[in-house]
């Protein structure tokens, strides 16, 4: 038996909080709670109805994409494996080791706030430094987001006085910040961190801090194998750089590419398809992806969960290769290995296809696959094709050279492969491109290749 | 957000992030346009906070993606009120939006509640935004304005039973409303 409800547990049932089957059916038996459960959803719709939803128009969406960043790719190579250790130290975070008898001492400077080092932990693969302000009351975190990125600098100072970039990842609440700074690279046993900020909150001033770290006895125990161990097939190149086992993480780094062969094929495939197309035209032509296979299995051969199953590098067909730090694994610390299977990439295709709306339903034929193309109500158009031989993996729609398509969904069933676009809203349903942009290949090697974690 | 999407991002797949910006434009222009009261404006705040987001992505260290989002938002908002401070009639003004027809709403209860609305605490008055026009959960709301999840859940239930019990007695005037 469900006692009525209050007014405050109705809200929640109303707002979907409490999911419960027997308060459901009470609701609806008792004349009190239906009574009370209506004239509060009536209340919500009139709220509702004061705050209606904004239209936002699908320009919009082209307006931001447009003004992207162009040299995002360029970036990417010195920045790509920043972003790995944001999901590594999750996992590795437990495992820090506490480093005392480092100086912490308090900054201040002319204005009333003042920045002081809380708490400085290092381990092999990552320092992290936790710094925290007092005198400053507001509502603004430390490092605005929306600060020139120049204003507050962060380095690393080594004892001959050379001056080096540091990757960094933040995290900020309102009186604190902190950094965690990636080891993998950095080799010296010796150097400073240099924190110099101009712009914090909403303050402008001067806040300098050094902190002296002192690796060497974390060094001793950290052994680095140079693995240089590089293997090719079917124009990938996969290559061991290096291997860091420390007392805390096993690190790894890999560099793909495509081989010289592959890379000018590939450019010599888009050169071809690209020859006699206008050049806004050309940009649908842009972009390969290459994926390391691995499995990460530990010391009794048990193959572990990993929340991204492949890491993926970007290749360009400008012969553009990048190498990837693999995620720490502190749960293989007694041992193990990586096991590399193989490789995916993708290549350009020469599926191009200008047709018009009154044209559909259409079907065309590549590397013995049919594929349909249809319109479906709200300017939606579908693409789908045998599930098992499907080699297209990415399309591309334009009109009058501009891409056509707000937002793309797939779905799969037992048969088939649905590759749905929705269409800008205000293109006229008249002419249109359709580009098979890539299709995916997998490159297995005859043996895994195995790398021992210590 | 899916992890993997952002990862997708990160590693140079600039198409990816439309499915972000198609995700959330409408709720973050509609949390903006609210707190502005200027539909321009608050597109423009929103495209920019997109761009912020796209070039810090790597930053973002899991969480709720959304309330991530709606923060840098309000970073950018704060900015530009900071930089605009001369200007300060421009947010000002009366609220542009048109309900929809499809709404209906006696004229005099809307105006009534819209007064009530108005009465509303800043901090209040952003939580009914990011409920009602950005479709936020009760644990984004906490995250996106840095407060704890009951001082959310109490906010909005505090305001609806003051709203209500004023509604009973048939008093809207929004005099009772008043925090």
């Amino acid at each position: 038996m469900v006692n009525c409800l209050s007014i405050e547990e109705m809200y929640d049932f109303i707002d979907g909080r409490i999911k419960d089957e027997t308060m459901n059916m009470h609701i609806q038996s008792c004349t009190n709670c239906s009574a009370l459960c209506e004239e509060l959803l009536e209340s919500e719709h009139l709220i509702s109805a004061l705050l209606p939803p904004v239209i936002v128009e699908a320009t919009f969406t082209n307006q931001v994409m447009d003004q992207l960043p162009k040299e995002k790719t360029v970036l990417q190579k010195k920045r790509d494996w920043r972003a790995v250790f944001a999901t590594v130290f999750v996992t590795a975070a437990l495992l820090f080791l506490i480093f005392s008898g480092l100086q912490k001492e308090s900054i201040t400077s002319s204005s009333s706030v003042s920045i002081s080092v809380k708490d400085i932990k290092i381990t092999d693969a990552f320092i992290k430094v936790t710094l925290a302000t007092s005198g400053y009351n507001g509502d603004e975190f430390f490092f605005n987001e929306s600060n020139e990125d120049n204003v507050n600098d962060v380095a690393l100072i080594l004892p001959n006085g050379e001056r080096h970039s540091i990757g960094s990842f933040a995290e900020q609440s309102t009186n604190e910040i902190t950094y965690v700074f990636p080891l993998f690279d950095v080799t010296y046993p010796e150097f400073k961190l240099v924190f110099d900020f101009k712009h914090i909150y909403d303050i402008d001033g001067q806040w300098s801090l050094e902190i002296p770290i002192d690796r060497k006895e974390l060094l001793a125990r950290t052994e680095n194998v140079a693995l240089n161990s590089s293997f090719e097939k079917d124009g990938i190149d996969v290559n061991f750089i290096r291997a860091q086992h420390g007392p805390y993480n096993s690190l790894f780094k890999i560099e793909t590419k495509f081989s010289e062969d592959m890379a000018s094929f590939v450019e010599q495939q888009v050169a071809q398809y690209t020859a006699n197309l206008p050049l806004a035209e050309k940009d649908a032509y842009v972009g390969y992806n290459a994926q390391i296979l691995y499995d990460v299995i530990n010391e009794d051969g048990k193959t572990l969960k990993r929340t991204i199953p492949e890491d993926t590098i970007s290749i360009q067909n400008d012969r553009y290769a990048l190498t990837e730090t693999l995620s720490a694994y502190p749960s293989v610390q007694d041992g193990g290995h990586l096991s590399v299977v193989g490789a995916k990439f993708e290549l350009p295709t020469n599926v191009r296809h200008e047709l018009t709306f009154d044209q559909l339903p259409y079907s065309f034929t590549y590397k013995d696959t049919v594929y349909e193309v249809k319109l479906l109500p709200d300017q939606r158009l579908e693409i789908s094709s045998d599930t098992k031989t499907t080699a297209i993996s990415s399309w591309h729609i334009t009109v009058d050279h501009k891409t056509a398509w707000d937002t793309s969904q797939f779905r799969t069933d037992k048969q088939k492969k649905y590759t749905t676009f929705t269409l800008e809203k205000d293109i006229p349903l008249d002419s249109f491109i359709l580009y098979g942009q890539t299709e995916a290949k997998f490159v297995y090697f005859d043996e895994a290749i195995q790398i021992d974690i210590h | 957000m899916n992890e993997q999407l952002i990862q997708k991002i990160i590693v140079g797949d600039q198409q990816a992030f439309r499915i972000i910006v198609d995700t959330y434009k409408q709720p973050l222009v509609g949390y903006l346009t609210y707190q502005t009261k200027n539909e321009e404006l608050a597109k423009d705040i929103a495209q920019e906070s997109f761009i912020k987001c796209y070039e810090n992505l790597s930053k973002f260290k899991g969480g709720s993606f959304k309330a991530w989002l709606f923060r840098i938002a309000i970073n950018q908002l704060i900015d530009f009120k900071r930089k605009n401070k001369e200007d300060a009639t421009l947010l000002e003004e009366t609220p542009s939006l048109d309900t929809p027809e499809s709404v209906i709403l006696a004229k005099e209860q809307k105006a009534v509640l819209q007064q009530w609305l108005k009465t509303l605490d800043d901090k209040t008055r952003q939580i009914f935004i990011l409920k009602y026009a950005s479709n936020c959960t009760y644990e984004e709301i906490a995250e996106t304005l840095n407060i704890p999840l009951t001082e959310v859940r109490n906010r909005l239930y505090r305001t609806k039973a003051r709203l209500r019990k004023s509604k009973l007695k048939g008093d809207m005037n929004g005099e009772l409303l008043i925090d």
